[in-house]
């Protein structure tokens, strides 16, 4: 079996919030989502309107592994495992990039946040956050993770949040990329993004933070292994376990939080996909619904929905794609069938 | 090249349909004498010096090589829109990929050891006791060439191939007896220059040329075969071994530095021919091992380190028995094969449960004659397919049936008139039905690709006794493919294998041979329409990937009697798509390429002087927005078969080669 052929894409993926991420006011007018073919190869920019609903679903072409980040005003689009390039987009300007440049080899783009007008990159097979201008795509140095390299070259730095402190919370993966990709364990740091220095850290199992619109000083901090907790950027604490994946009774693979709750995807041993509702106040979980599909992107947008990525899922490969629109104070579908776009959604976010 | 093309005034002889090929070699396929729609190569002084088997195979309508890079790269062969494991391809009728177990690699394929490649597009033999759906590639070592000879290749790249053979026929008594031996080795750098837009499609700044990495191979391939006893009575015993060493470039936009592949291919077989009055039968017993240890510590191929050791292992034997009457030739196939794979992490010792599978083809096949005008040629052959190791219980043995007939009409010796239809299949393989240790889950209920085929053509030769030989051929093809398996990501880790989609392919295939004295033409055209019938609507009705419509060989050579021979080969497709969608379409490609032969004395040696890809075309023009009409921009991008692998430019080849007996 000539393995060079069957190289996949299967690096963790982000999914990533919106203009709540960065504190930008005002309400979004429409929806960018990263589509992607079935197979994996292709991809497109698509756009829906977040009145009407109405859906332009092959602006541009982009690859097989993309993201989209909403951040400071520019719409990001990460080419990730294996392509390991970004473009910066006007929002609703999707004729062409405004900068477009390539990061390291494998580097693996996941996240990216503007802060103080600087994007800060977090590469997935990089032991660093690039730090590069939007406006011209050039590089401006970076913030050096080296110290947390767990043997492998990368602390797989992943998930990117500004906090209302001006300063940008990493998770790091800490993957054993040598031995099978086995967790060796996890940090949260803390960066400063004047000084570009780590400030703080703290030690979570495979941490993924995420924005806490309802209290945006304490992010959001899940651990797949462990489960829910907050961080306090005021204080510097870290919390206990506040909900244990275990009470939810399956893995949690996306958060978007919206005022005291939030809506998460979740999928069982059998990769049965299903969307819940977590009461950040209470920590208590409540499964909404069992989907038939294969729950990929998530993000909420300033008009308290949660949108959410459907795609094909090996056991029901005949239900629709698209994506499915959650109300996050209630919790309630808004879709009765998931917005359909040609190819189905990846990732999404809002300008 | 094509056999008719091979029949030369002087020794066509009174039988039109018996080529020489067949004359010289009793085991050979006669295009002119079967329904099949086959293409016969000879490997001969026709062909130029650094021809491998993906370019001969390239050369026959209908099929269309995908390659990775260069000369020693990797390269597979889909026939009539098929998928590249869809091909068959045999060593002397022994499976390299059984039941399209993979693709197999057609540059680990020393082409200088065989005597022909026989291109069944469908309706294989009974004998090779399959079924694929995308046809056959059948290297035969024939009668072999006669003598002792040695060849040394040197050029671009630092790619270099040395060839040595000796085959001497003997006797021990009055028993007849003949070995044969050649030896390759080959290797190259392989750092051709490319063109690399960093994965930047909008930014033109980063944009330049840049030199293939890792992309060394070396290659050493042993090819011995010895034979006892006269063809009524005769003993064959063969053994050929690949042993390949290579750096695995990677992706362009992310090159590797030093992942590497190293390739251990043992295949040895015995058999045992026989023939009395009109009965005769084979019988043929095999091994073939394929070892394979890839190593990337490094991680450099993206999906983290890695340092495996594959194990594939194949035993196999078949038995034919054949009776030939003038108005009936019945026989009986009986073919049993065991395959087993296991794969260990070297990092860890760990190793996999083996996957292991037992192959059953019983076959019944007659050719029907009426006079020598009709010649129907039906076959009931089947496949029974159990699984064993650890997940042996959860697939079910597999039984299907995969039927299928030949009509050949002969109103006139120069012509004839073809038509097959028939049922053929691919079974899911092992990492299909039960998955691997990572990315892929089994789905122990995948069915086999099914495809149902048919085609209808004429072949008409000139006669023997004209100047200017020559022969044409054309042809049209029905495919339709059902439950192709189709892998559906499940998450961000793992992925499962689904029957889900169907495609249909139709085409037409021309071949136009010309050969005087002086000068020899082939000419081949190929037009195939291909649908995805896929129930998405991202992919329903497109093109298929990577099968152009339209496809060109055009071989011309001047002579100079045997003394010297100019050559040109131009290629051309008329561009195709590069994934399911067809957003990324490949630019129409032209190649041209030439060589010049001298060949002062039958004794001496011969020198040769070759340039493949002559204008040195590695780059195409492309629109920068495939799916914005109002973009009108246009990027450079590589050119290349499989994106993110660059396609080389021009390389320049010297050979020069001796042997004891001049060539045929």
């Amino acid at each position: 079996m000539t393995p060079l052929l069957f190289a996949v894409a299967c690096a963790p993926k982000v999914d990533e919030t919106a203009l709540v991420a960065t504190g930008t006011p005002g309400a979004s007018d429409a929806a960018v989502l990263a589509t992607v073919s079935e197979d994996y190869s292709v991809g497109a920019l698509a756009t829906v309107d977040l009145e009407t609903w109405a859906v332009a679903d092959t602006l541009t072409d982009i690859s097989g592994d993309p993201a989209v980040v909403v951040s400071g005003g520019y719409v990001f689009q990460l080419d990730r495992f294996g392509y390991d390039t970004v473009r910066v987009y006007t929002p609703g300007a999707f004729s062409e990039p405004i900068a477009e440049f390539a990061l390291e080899d494998l580097a693996n783009p996941h996240d990216v946040v503007v802060c103080d007008g600087l994007a800060f990159l977090s590469a997935y097979g990089g032991a660093e956050l690039a730090v590069h201008d939007p406006r011209t795509g050039h590089r401006e140095g970076g913030v050096d993770l080296s110290a947390f390299d767990d043997g492998d070259g990368s602390p797989e730095p992943s998930r990117l949040v500004l906090a209302p402190n001006g300063k940008v919370y990493a998770g790091l993966h800490q993957f054993d990329q040598g031995k099978g990709w086995v967790a060796t364990g996890g940090t949260i740091v803390e960066v400063d993004c004047a000084t570009r220095a780590v400030t703080n850290s703290w030690a979570a199992p495979t941490p993924d933070v995420y924005d806490n619109p309802g209290a945006p000083s304490n992010v959001l901090v899940h651990s797949a292994s462990t489960g829910f907790y907050l961080l306090d950027t005021d204080s510097g604490a870290l919390s206990d376990l506040l909900l244990a994946d275990a009470t939810i009774g399956a893995s949690v693979d996306g958060v978007a939080a919206w005022g005291d709750g939030a809506v998460v995807t979740t999928f069982d041993d059998a990769y049965g996909y299903a969307v819940g509702c977590v009461d950040l106040t209470a920590w208590t979980y409540a499964e909404a619904e069992r989907s038939p599909n294969y729950l990929t992107g998530i993000a909420a947008n300033d008009r308290g929905e949660v949108w959410i990525g459907a795609r094909t899922h090996w056991a029901t490969p005949g239900a629709p794609n698209g994506a499915l629109v959650y109300d996050g104070a209630s919790c309630e579908a808004r879709t009765d069938a998931p917005i359909t776009t040609l190819l189905a959604p990846f990732s999404v976010a809002f300008y | 090249m094509v056999c008719l093309a091979a029949a030369a005034p002087a020794r066509a002889q009174t039988a039109p349909e018996t080529v020489i090929v067949e004359a010289d070699n009793p085991d050979a396929t006669a295009p002119m004498a079967t329904s099949s729609s086959v293409t016969v190569i000879e490997v001969d002084e026709r062909l130029p010096a650094s021809s491998d088997v993906a370019s001969v195979v390239a050369s026959a309508p209908g099929t269309t090589v995908q390659r990775l890079g260069g000369l020693g790269d990797w390269a597979a062969v889909s026939i009539r829109g098929s998928t590249l494991r869809q091909v068959l391809v045999a060593l002397d009728g022994v499976p390299l990929n059984p039941d399209g177990a993979d693709s197999v690699n057609l540059s680990e394929l020393p082409l200088w050891a065989f005597e022909r490649v026989e291109i069944f597009r469908g309706n294989a033999p009974p004998e090779l006791a399959a079924s694929p759906i995308g046809g056959v590639v059948n290297l035969r070592t024939g009668s072999g060439k006669r003598g002792v000879g040695a060849g040394i290749s040197y050029g671009s790249l630092r790619t270099a191939r040395v060839t040595a053979f000796a085959n001497v026929p003997g006797a021990v008594g009055r028993v007849p007896v003949d070995g044969l031996l050649l030896a390759e080795a080959f290797g190259t750098r392989g750092d051709f220059t490319y063109f690399a837009d960093n994965g930047t499609e909008y930014n033109l700044l980063d944009d330049g040329f840049a030199a293939r990495q890792n992309n060394d191979k070396r290659q050493l391939s042993v090819h011995a075969r010895a034979r006892v006893g006269p063809r009524s009575q005769r003993l064959s015993l063969m053994e050929a071994v690949l042993a390949r060493d290579e750096g695995l470039p990677g992706h362009a936009n992310n090159p590797a530095a030093t992942a590497s592949l190293t390739t251990i291919r043992s295949l040895t077989s015995g058999s045992f021919a026989w023939g009395r009055g009109n009965a005769s039968g084979e019988l043929t017993g095999w091994g073939l091992l394929r070892d394979e240890r890839l190593d990337d510590r490094a991680g450099e191929l993206g999906v983290g380190a890695q340092q495996t050791f594959d194990r594939t292992t194949s035993l196999g034997a078949t038995t034919q028995a054949r009776l030939a009457t003038p108005s009936a030739s019945p026989a009986i196939t009986l073919s049993a094969r065991r395959d087993q794979y296991r794969s260990t992490d070297v990092a860890s010792g760990v190793a996999a449960d083996p996957s292991g599978r037992v192959a059953l083809t019983p076959s019944v096949s007659a050719d029907l004659r009426y006079r020598t005008l009709i010649t129907v040629s039906p076959v009931l052959s089947a496949l029974i397919l159990t699984h064993d190791g650890a997940l042996a219980a959860s697939a079910g043995p597999l039984v299907a049936f995969t039927p299928r007939a030949g009509a050949l009409v002969r109103p006139v010796p120069q012509l004839a008139l073809k038509a097959n239809v028939g049922r053929y299949l691919r079974p899911p393989d092992f990492s299909e039905l039960f998955g691997d240790r990572g990315a892929i889950i089994g789905n122990p209920e995948l069915t086999p690709e099914h495809g149902l085929q048919w085609d209808v053509g004429a072949r008409a030769i000139s006669p023997p006794e004209w100047t200017i030989q020559g022969s044409f051929e054309l042809g049209y093809f029905q495919n339709a493919v059902t439950d192709l398996i189709v892998y559906v990501q499940n998450s961000q880790r793992t992925m499962v294998p689904l029957n889900l989609e169907d495609a249909w392919i139709d085409g037409v295939e021309g071949a136009l041979s010309v050969q005087a004295s002086w000068f020899e033409s082939l000419t081949n055209l190929t037009r195939t329409r291909s649908i995805n019938l896929s129930p998405e609507p991202q992919y329903a009705n497109n093109q298929l990937p990577r099968i152009p419509t339209w496809d060109l060989f055009q071989s011309t050579a001047l002579l100079a009697g045997d003394g010297a021979r100019v050559g040109h080969t131009f290629t051309y497709s008329d561009g195709n798509t590069w994934d399911r969608t067809n957003w990324y379409h490949a630019a129409p490609r032209a190649y041209h390429s030439v060589f010049v032969r001298v060949h002062p004395a039958a004794r001496w040696p011969s020198a040769e002087l070759e340039v493949l890809n002559l204008t040195d075309r590695i780059t195409e023009v492309v629109p920068r927005n495939p799916l914005d009409p109002s973009d009108d921009a246009l990027i450079v991008q590589p050119i290349t078969d499989f994106v993110g692998y660059p396609l080389p430019g021009r390389t320049v080849m010297l050979t020069v080669r001796w042997q004891t007996e001049p060539p045929k």
